[in-house]
This record gives C-alpha cells, structure tokens and sequence, in this order.
C-alpha cells in the first residue's frame, strides 16, 4: 500500500479518508458542472431579459429619436431605476453618439462608451466582469439608433455564491456522512487487519525464531527471498549474504553439476511436494545430512508464486545409523568370525577324537599284547610298568571321552519338556544300585518337583551328581544319600546331600571348574569334568549350580532350573 | 548249506597298527573266515567292484560285510558308503562303519547312507578285542543277509 500518501495512517483512519475524498470529488465534480452550467445559463438569461429591456426602451425610445426629443428619452431611460444591476444605460443615435443616458445614483463619473462599440456582429459582451448590451433601435426596417446597458454580474455572483455555500455545506455532510457511515466498517476492518497483522506477525516471529530448522522462501527461479533463524544457524549464512542468491549455493558441486537442486523445483512444482536427503554444504564448507522438503506456493489461479523450504540436519541421526550400522557389520563380522571359531572347535573336537584315540589304542593294545604274551620273558617290575602304561591309557581315555562331551555341550541347544524328575533320578538309583551289587546305603528320596529340561542334558546332571555321591561315600561308615528338591522365587532347587568325603569350602569355586578335582585319582577315580559338564548344562537352562560341603562332613550339590510360565 | 571257500570280511582301515589290531583280535577269536584289508577308499572301492589291482577278482564274490573306517586317505569312508549304496550290485551289502569317531554328524550321515551298524572302536584292548569278536559273531553267524545273485 505504499503507493498511498497517507500509508503511515491506520487503515480506519485510511477508509475514513478514502471515502471522504471520493464524495467530495463527485460532489466537487457534479457542483462544478452544476455552477459552471448555470453561471452560463443564468449569463444568458441575464443577457436576455436585459435585451428584452433594451427592445423595450427602444421601442419606447423611437419617437423621441424621431423628434430628437431628449429629455423624454433620458424619462424612458428612467425605467432602469427598477433592476438595480443596471449601472449605466444610454440611448445612442444611428452614428452611435450619446442622445440620452441614464445612470444608477451610486454613480459619479460621466458614462464612458467602451471603445469597441459599436458591435456589428453581436447585441452583448461580457467584459471586465460587465455585460455590455448594445440593442439597435429600428424604425420601419432601418436602424435610427442603440440602446446601450451597462450591468454589473451582481445578481450571478451572489447566486454563484449562494452556490458555493451550500455546496460546501453539502460537502460538510457528506463529509461526516461519509465518516459516520464507514466509521463502524472502518472499524472492523481495522480490527480484522489487526488481527491479520497480528498473526502474521506471529507467523513471522515463530519462523524466525525456529532455529532448528531452515525455514524460507524461494522464488519461482529458485533465489531465496526470505530466511530465518535456523536457516542462519543450520546453513551460516546471514540474510543479507544469501538474499537473492540461488538456493544450489548448499549443495555440492557434484549436485550442481547434475542439476538436483533444479531438478527438485521441478519435481516440487509437478508433484506438489519432494522431501530428500542429502549432504549440504555450509558457508564453512562443512556439511551436514539434511531432510529437505520443498512445497510449491501457488496463487489462487494456480499460478506458481515461489516455494517454501524447510531444512533440518539430521546429522545426528545418519551418523547414529552410521554407527549402528557399522555395529551390525562389526557383529556381524564378529558372529562370522565366531562361527568360524566354532567349526574349527569342532574340528578339533572331531580330530580329537578320532586321531588322539586311534595312537592311544595302539599304546593300549601293544601294550596289552606284551602283557600277554611276553609276560613270561618279563619280571614283575617289567610287567607293573606296563600296568602303569595301560592305566595311563585309560585315564587318557577318560579325558578325551570328558572334554568332547563338554565340548559337545556347548554346541547342543536345550529342548525343554517337562521332565518327572522323581522318576528319572529312581531309575538312576537303580543303575547305579545295579552296578554296585552289595552296596548298603541308606537312601532317602524325597517327591521331587517337575522341572523344565532337556531330558538327555538333565539326566546326565542327574548321573553326574548320583554317581559322585556314590563315589564319595564309597569309605564312608554309614553312608547316606538324600535327594530333594524346593521351590525358591522363581526356580525350582534341586539336591543331592551325601556324608561322603566333603570338600573344603575354600575350593568351592573350584568345583565346577573343567578338569577341577579336589581328590587325588588315587582316592577317588574320575577326570574332573562331571561338574563341569553339570554346570555347563545348568548355564544352558538358565539355572544356577553351588555346592556346600566340608571335609570328612559329607556334600551337598544344588541346582536350580527357571519355573515354567505354568507353574 | 556248506562253504568250501571261507566267507570274506573286508576291513577297510588306514592306520596300519588299528589294522593289526583288529586282525590280531579276528584271529584270537574262532573266526577263520578269510580277512581282506585295503588301506584307503580307492582299493577299498576296486576291491568291491572287482577293477584296478582287483580286476582279477570275480565281481560276483562280494565280501560277506565290509568293516569301513571313515577317515580315510583318496576317497572317505562316507563316501564308499555312497557309492556301495549307489550300486545296484551291492547296495544290499552290510557294511559296519568301524571309527574312533563318535560325532553325532558321522553317526547320522553314515545312517543316512545305509549304513548296517556303527561301532565305536573302544580304546581299552580288552574291549577292543571283544568287540571285535561279538561284531564278527554275529554278522557272520547270526546275520541273514538277502540272498543276491
């Protein structure tokens, strides 16, 4: 609206003014017409009646022309006195010199003939604000004289001024009509582009203090028009450094090159809307993962007025995917190198147990065939040596079976079912009983609770801590077994009690350790893997395994397996 | 139903001192059946389909049961087996796969194929030489095998 004078006054003050101005130019204008029409109008009238007066007084005058009786013609004159317009008036004879005059009593100088006179083409002029009237006297058909009025416009001007009066006055109202009437419109359409100046205001200031994210405009070409906060921190431009420039200024030179920023207008402008990722380049030269969506702005004809374009850095968040993916690469890396690890655990294991067993066979076999038959061509010291080497065998034998077991543990996933374990462990008792005919043990098994296990991995839990409660109560006096089981928060205990040989408390972390014994071969037979096969298998239920015990004082072995959701 | 020419075992085995071993334990028992012993899946394999070195062999003889270890030289013991089963001349055959191993994946594949039994070979040489003797024993004496011309 700056094409407006009075831009700086309120827009009520503005609507107030237009309308004031736009009634005083038509009243203006059709008063003028009005005046100038009968300033004209009433100048020939005037003009007129004093012509008729004229033919009047000629009339009357012609007799004493004829008779050149001057002193009636200066009475006929006399008839003047009664339009008080008429400064002067003269009869004039055919030669146009003064015959007889007449003056209106303000005046006090003799009448003077205005030099042009005669006039041969018109009967009046106006002149030097007179009208000059200049009536030829006829006589049968030839002109004997004039009759000459001079006449003031009084009567005009004062009508002229009547005029101006009222149209003034006319104006005055209007004016106020015009104020009064459009004062309450006026008012709401103040109050509604207060309103509209108020939001945009807030518009403005809320893109403007947005300062995480770029937010402004474009031309149609694509050059910025306007800029904001987070457009200045995100980008590092201030306003009047990118003000009309062309918004390919972010991005790269390989994106200039290849035409992706006007490539994006195009697609914003044909498709309503682009959104893309990409690096930007800051005024520093660094640059930054931005999501930019691009809308175009259209007039209400559809004409495309510019777009609007909103940038965030996501800097963060790509680098974080970064990360995160090169965590799953690094796991995966990680996982494939631990599968490899494992096939060459289990290659191991397999050559284990094939290529370590097959020369222990022989050591053992050849052995025993010397036994057999050299035994006769060797002493007794010679054929205990070759005891000690058979038993070695054995006992190597035992290590290798051990470690592949547990190595096979680890390979072997868990398939849970509800096991009765009461029924498991008599059925161990019984095999065990079976192998050691003569055994007196006073057994105590009590109702054990359902567990959830793998049936084959807790049976062998299961053997591992009957046979070795049986193996060390194997010197005990009155030995005695108990087997029971509790419930405790959330899992299921199960033991196993002997008053076998125990074991010093101080070497309980050792128990379940592999290859761990706390017994001499001697004294007690075994590789020191049932343990830790046990809590290898326990590990793999998620349960727990511990042990309390004390020397000559007997043992007592506990494992715990998670409660089922229905139990 | 009597046999002038002992029925033949074929033992398969690379490791010279198993073979011993187990000609050794074949000969402690009343087995006097004639033994045959390739080293490796090659021989094992022209022994059977009578060609190569055992071109000579009448290929209508078949072994009574092959003893196969499945680490073997050339050609593995699994995939003898294979190609046993694969023939139409003898895939009803009883071969014993006689191994150190133990691995659950041997096992499986060795039944896979068609194998008749899996014995483990024990350590121990007491056990070794029994189990020797009961393995001829019975598919030498118990076992009835189809009668394939």
């Amino acid at each position: 609206m700056d094409f407006f004078p009075f831009s700086d006054l309120s827009i009520h003050r503005k609507l107030i003014r237009i309308s004031q101005i736009s009634s005083a130019v038509a009243l203006l204008l059709s008063c003028s017409v009005f005046v100038s029409y009968d300033w004209f109008t009433s100048r020939h009238s005037l003009a007129q009646s004093l012509l008729v007066n004229g033919d009047i007084v000629g009339y009357n005058s012609t007799s004493a022309l004829i008779f050149n009786d001057a002193s009636s013609a200066t009475e006929t004159l006399k008839a003047f006195q009664s339009r008080i317009n008429i400064i002067s008036a003269a009869i004039l004879n055919a030669k146009g010199q003064l015959f007889a005059s007449y003056q209106r009593s303000d005046q006090t100088h003799p009448i003077v003939l205005p030099s042009d006179f005669p006039y041969h083409d018109k009967k009046y002029q106006f002149s030097n604000g007179f009208l000059f009237i200049y009536d030829p006297i006829l006589s049968e058909g030839t002109v004997i004289g004039y009759v000459y009025i001079q006449s003031d416009l009084q009567t005009i001007h004062s009508r002229l001024e009547r005029y101006l009066v009222i149209a003034l006055g006319i104006l005055l109202i209007s004016f106020m009509g015009a104020a009064l009437i459009t004062a309450p419109l006026a008012q709401r359409i103040s109050r509604l582009e207060e309103a509209l100046q108020e939001s945009e205001e807030r518009l403005r200031l809320m893109i403007e203090s947005v300062t995480d994210y770029a937010v402004y405009m474009l031309s149609p070409t694509g050059h910025i028009a306007s800029w904001n906060k987070g457009a200045e921190r995100l980008k590092g431009y201030n306003v009047d450094e990118v003000l009309g420039h062309h918004f390919s200024k972010f991005y790269s030179s390989e994106d200039q090159v290849n035409k992706k920023p006007e490539k994006e207008l195009e697609i914003a402008s044909t498709q309503g809307r682009v959104e893309e990722e990409g690096w930007r380049i800051r005024k520093d030269g660094s640059r930054f993962w931005a999501n930019t969506i691009i809308t175009p702005i259209r007039d209400k004809n559809g004409r495309l007025r510019g777009f609007s374009k909103v940038t965030r850095d996501m800097t963060e968040r790509k680098q974080a995917e970064e990360n995160s993916r090169l965590l799953t690469e690094n796991l995966l890396k990680q996982t494939e190198q631990l599968k490899i690890a494992n096939k060459e655990l289990e290659s191991f294991s397999y050559s284990v147990s094939h290529d370590l067993r097959a020369p222990l066979r022989a050591i053992d076999g050849f052995s025993k065939r010397i036994i057999e038959e050299y035994a006769s061509k060797m002493d007794d010291e010679g054929r205990r040596l070759l005891n000690v080497i058979t038993r070695n065998t054995r006992q190597m034998n035992e290590l290798i079976e051990g470690l592949l077991s547990f190595s096979r543990l680890a390979r072997q996933e868990p398939n849970l079912k509800p096991l009765d374990m009461s029924r498991i462990v008599r059925s161990i008792i019984d095999d065990l009983l079976a192998s050691e005919p003569g055994r007196i043990l006073d057994l105590t098994l009590k109702p054990l609770a359902f567990g959830n296990g793998d049936p084959l991995l807790i049976k062998q839990v299961w053997v591992n801590l009957l046979s070795n409660a049986f193996k060390f109560t194997r010197h005990t006096a009155k030995p005695s077994i108990e087997v029971g089981s509790f419930a405790k928060e959330g899992e299921i205990v199960y033991y196993v009690k002997d008053n076998g040989a125990g074991f010093d408390m101080a070497y309980a972390d050792k128990l379940f350790g592999i290859f761990q014994r706390l017994h001499s071969t001697n004294e007690f037979e075994g590789t020191g893997i049932g343990l830790a096969n046990i809590h290898r298998i326990i590990a793999r239920h998620h349960g727990r395994v511990w042990a309390e015990g004390k020397i000559n004082g007997g043992a007592t072995f506990y494992f715990s397996l998670p409660k089922g959701e229905n139990e | 139903m009597t046999t002038t020419q002992p029925a033949e075992i074929l033992l398969v085995e690379d490791n010279p001192d198993d073979a011993e071993l187990t000609l050794n334990a074949f000969q402690r028992s009343v087995l006097k059946n004639q033994i045959h012993h390739v080293k490796d899946g090659v021989e094992a394999l022209e022994f059977i389909f009578a060609t190569g070195k055992y071109a000579s062999r009448a290929a209508d003889a078949p072994p009574r049961v092959i003893l196969l270890d499945l680490k073997l030289p050339k050609i593995t013991g699994l995939e003898v087996l294979r190609r046993i089963r694969a023939d139409e001349r003898t895939k009803l055959l009883p071969v014993v796969v006689l191994t150190s191993s133990r691995e659950e994946r041997d096992v499986i594949e060795s039944y896979k194929l068609g194998v008749n039994s899996y014995i483990v070979k024990p350590v121990d040489f007491a056990k070794f030489t029994e189990s020797i003797t009961k393995l001829g024993e019975y598919w030498l004496f118990l076992n009835e095998v189809p009668f394939v011309t």
